[in-house]
């Protein structure tokens, strides 16, 4: 195969496969403002009429998603950080057994553990009912992402010796915790407080099987709209995800790659 | 000598943003020899290896001749050449054995042949025995023969090594330095190699092209380098030598410690060079040459002393034996004249 | 004692709602009747066993279409630099974060009854195309989320081969092909089994793209949905739970001593 060729086939793939993810995509962008999506958006014209009905009918989902995403942030940073920062003072047998452990959410599949919480929780109402309930799971399956990210950055900048610096001068555990260890896990803070957020808002394999009628996330509002409400709506809800989701994702993906280029040579 | 004529014809290189990484380049490579490119990072030798395996193509005009054929747009996998890498790139997922016989593998050489000829280069780079090893079980050394093992086995019309040695530590750098002459010697083809290291350029190469900002400065034998620069970069990048700078009448060039008598007739040279093994070190009272020793570093067979006020640069100068002068010394200079490289 | 400190939050909110929850998820499954024998009903039900079949066929032809497609692309990427290169890697990575649910409405829109290929194939080759709502649906869907993830674990990688192995093995005289073949290939083998496995892994436990799609598709986690919601069926429900989650954490450890590096599902 000559070299022209096998760039034209990796050329033609790569395009092809660029089309399959934009294609369906852009459908759906242009149905959630077209007027009628059965008659095309060049008969029947633009409009901002079904984003308009989405806000009536589901704003409470958007505005509940940000608040467990947010929620979800502010818990798996709480314990999230400082137990990286345990894994990272302590590895041995025992710590790896500990991240293999709390991994367990990357692995087993998101339904599995929603049964596994409404068995042992779902009697108790009043926990079940509320939105925290929903929190939790998110928590179970987005705190794995935080501490990667953390210990990722502290086993890259050579968090040992900092810390053996620090204690050289004086300073106590807590002292080299909050002057050393956070302000240089920064970068992989902020890399896994975006994954959290971008991950909660999106979340749905756990979230349908823990939500209620009064605790629905935006996904679970999605899946609601995409069963009963007409193709426009469902787009234009779809389109209000898209704008909320991608620069989160983008920022994300911005925020990961800094924090695995610490320590290289730029 | 056997081996094939390396030739470059106009070759230049500009890359992306109008760098001119080389500048327009004739050099000639004669069979057997083995050249070495000597420069600062920077300098244009790698592009000119890269230029000659067809990993870069020159820039429009420049022409690649082995032996008489054109081989400017024969890419590199068609060249025939071998290749040690800076970095020795032996593929991981292969052993020393598969790496070795890989050349002639992809060239659909199969069977008792291969394995001859992948036994004769391996026991010929000293690799008995580590047919079987993994790479990641090798040591920087055996690394580095294998690296050469590899591209000696197609035997390839030339041998191209982007620096060789520079990946080893400093400790076993000067005892491969030298195996790696012997074995290069013993292979007797045309080879190129890259280094910026002017000791391991002098103990390999038949000749030495010294490169600087693009263009060849200077191509000569090691001892005709050293002994006769043609350029003040040749002067002080390959021996080293200290620059003489001051005032230059009727023969004598007056410095800040002091008057020198360079025996040179007629006007000013551009440049005036000492190389710092030929400084001798005498009593200061009544020399006419003085400086203050402000640096000196004990190193076994020489010591080595750093000495101000003599001109506006401190001077080098290289001692045998022990009994040098003490930091904060107050010495005498002898520059014999016979002794001063001037152009 | 500090660093106990710094673990206690992390312990009590394990222990309080995973490890605790995954014990009662064992519990129950073995609550019914026919206690432990219930994984044996699994095994001897034909329902059950080809549901778990075709969720394997269906996720391991995700995982090849989607290593395969991505590794392509991701090598074209890596190795060209061109105007519009990064908005080819922006158009490849977006659906990331999507949720099943959304991507099985995105292959509604291409697939479905009112679906772009339908509309095109019914005006200009008079035939009705529909795939959205069956196993070839609910293969697009997957695939569509496969392909961001095992793309960029495949970039990440390739980016990281040292450049003088392709051009060591092109001195020596290979040919384009069998550079990929005995360099490039063998270079990104742990980033391949990596993120085939997180592929696999992916499908095998995704839920809301087949929910999405139609309800009648049968892979094993929309059975467990049913056998949870409908039938009340408690224990099977959390049996095939227990199994499904046993299948894909041992996928992924295994994979994982394959690589060395750690991995996860996700989605």
């Amino acid at each position: 195969m000559s070299r022209r060729t096998a760039f034209a086939i990796q050329f033609a793939v790569t395009l092809l496969a660029c089309a399959f993810l934009l294609v369906p995509a852009i459908l759906s962008i242009l149905a959630g403002v077209t007027v009628n999506y059965f008659q095309g958006i060049l008969a029947s014209g633009v409009t901002l009429k079904w984003v308009g009905q989405v806000w009536e009918l589901y704003s409470d989902t958007i505005w509940r998603s940000m608040g467990i995403a947010f929620g979800c942030l502010i818990i798996t940073a709480i314990i999230g950080i400082p137990a990286a920062y345990g894994l990272n003072r302590f590895p041995g047998r025992l710590s790896r057994i500990v991240e293999e452990f709390v991994s367990l959410p990357l692995s087993i599949p998101g339904l599995a553990l929603a049964l596994a919480l409404l068995q042992l929780y779902g009697t108790i109402k009043g926990f079940r009912l509320s939105f925290w309930f929903i929190l939790v799971g998110h928590v179970l399956y987005t705190l794995p992402f935080m501490i990667r990210s953390v210990l990722a950055v502290f086993s890259t900048i050579d968090l040992q010796s900092l810390e053996e610096g620090a204690a050289s001068l004086g300073a106590s555990s807590w002292q080299r915790f909050k002057d050393i260890a956070l302000p240089n896990a920064w970068p992989g803070i902020l890399a896994g407080a975006l994954t959290v957020v971008t991950l909660s808002i999106g979340e749905f394999n756990l979230t349908w099987m823990l939500h209620t009628p009064l605790t629905k996330t935006l996904p679970v509002g999605l899946a609601d709209s995409y069963a009963s409400m007409r193709l426009e709506i469902a787009s234009a809800y779809t389109l209000v995800f898209f704008v909320m989701i991608v620069p989160l994702l983008a920022a994300m993906l911005w925020a990961s790659n800094r924090a695995q280029s610490i320590g290289k040579p730029s | 000598m056997t081996g094939t004529e390396l030739q470059l014809l106009g070759c230049a290189k500009t890359f992306a943003g109008d760098t001119k990484a080389l500048l327009p380049t004739d050099l000639v490579v004669k069979p057997g020899e083995i050249l070495g490119l000597l420069g600062p990072s920077g300098c244009g030798k790698t592009t000119m290896l890269r230029i000659m395996a067809g990993l870069e193509t020159p820039d429009s005009g420049g022409k690649i001749l082995f032996d008489d054929e054109d081989v400017t747009k024969v890419p590199i996998e068609h060249r025939s050449i071998g290749m040690v890498f800076q970095s020795y790139a032996l593929f991981p997922n292969m052993s020393v054995q598969q790496n070795v016989g890989y050349g002639l593998k992809v060239r659909g050489i199969s069977g008792s042949e291969r394995d001859d000829r992948v036994n004769e280069v391996m026991s010929f780079c000293r690799l008995d025995g580590l047919a079987d090893r993994a790479i990641n079980q090798l040591s920087g050394g055996q690394r580095q023969r294998v690296a050469l093992a590899r591209a000696v086995a197609p035997r390839p019309r030339v041998l191209l090594l982007d620096e060789p040695l520079s990946a080893l530590d400093a400790a076993l750098r000067d005892t491969l330095r030298d195996e790696l002459a012997v074995i290069l010697r013993g292979l007797s083809m045309t080879a190129v190699f890259v280094t910026h290291d002017q000791s391991e350029a002098m103990a390999i190469a038949d000749t030495i092209a010294v490169m600087r900002a693009g263009r060849i400065e200077q191509r000569a034998a090691p001892e005709v380098l050293y002994r006769d620069p043609q350029t003040d970069f040749v002067a002080s990048f390959v021996g080293g030598a200290n620059r003489l700078s001051g005032r230059f009448e009727n023969g004598q060039l007056h410095l800040e410690g002091g008057t020198l008598k360079t025996g040179i007739e007629g006007q000013q040279p551009d440049h005036i060079f000492i190389r710092q093994e030929d400084i001798r070190i005498t009593n200061p009272d009544g020399a006419s040459l003085r400086g203050k020793v402000i640096g000196r570093v004990y190193l076994g067979t020489h010591t080595k002393l750093t000495i101000s006020g003599v001109c506006e640069a401190p001077l080098m100068v290289t001692l045998q034996g022990a009994d040098a002068p003490k930091i904060g010394d107050l010495v005498g200079l002898d520059i014999p004249a016979n002794s001063l490289i001037h152009f | 004692m500090f660093v106990f400190l710094c673990f206690l939050p992390l312990l009590i909110f394990s222990l309080a709602f995973l490890a605790l929850p995954l014990v009662r998820l064992v519990s129950a499954s073995v609550g019914g009747e026919q206690g432990w024998l219930i994984y044996a009903e699994i095994v001897s039900n034909p329902r059950y066993m080809q549901s778990l079949l075709d969720t394997v066929l269906v996720s391991l032809a995700v995982t090849i279409a989607a290593v395969l497609i991505a590794t392509t692309a991701a090598l074209f990427l890596t190795h060209n630099r061109f105007p519009g290169r990064s908005v080819l890697i922006a158009s490849l990575t977006f659906p990331l974060a999507f949720p099943g649910v959304v991507i099985g409405f995105l292959i509604i829109l291409l697939g479905g009854r009112q679906g772009l290929v339908n509309t095109i194939s019914s005006n200009i080759f008079d035939t009705r195309i529909v795939f959205a709502y069956s196993m070839i649906g609910l293969f697009f869907g997957y695939l569509y989320f496969s392909i961001p993830r095992v793309l960029l674990t495949v970039m990440a990688t390739a980016e990281k081969l040292d450049p003088a192995l392709v051009e060591a093995a092109r001195s020596l005289g290979a040919a384009p092909l069998q550079v990929l073949r005995d360099v490039t290939l063998p270079g990104l083998a742990p980033a391949l089994i990596a993120s085939g496995a997180i592929a696999f892994a992916t499908a095998m436990g995704a839920f809301g793209t087949a929910f999405t799609l139609a309800t009648n598709i049968d892979v094993l986690p929309m059975v467990i949905y049913t056998e949870f919601t409908l039938s009340a069926n408690i224990a099977m429900a959390s049996a095939l739970s227990v199994l499904l989650g046993l299948v894909t954490w041992a996928l992924l450890m295994f994979a994982r001593s394959l690589t060395g590096t750690s991995i996860a599902a996700s989605g």
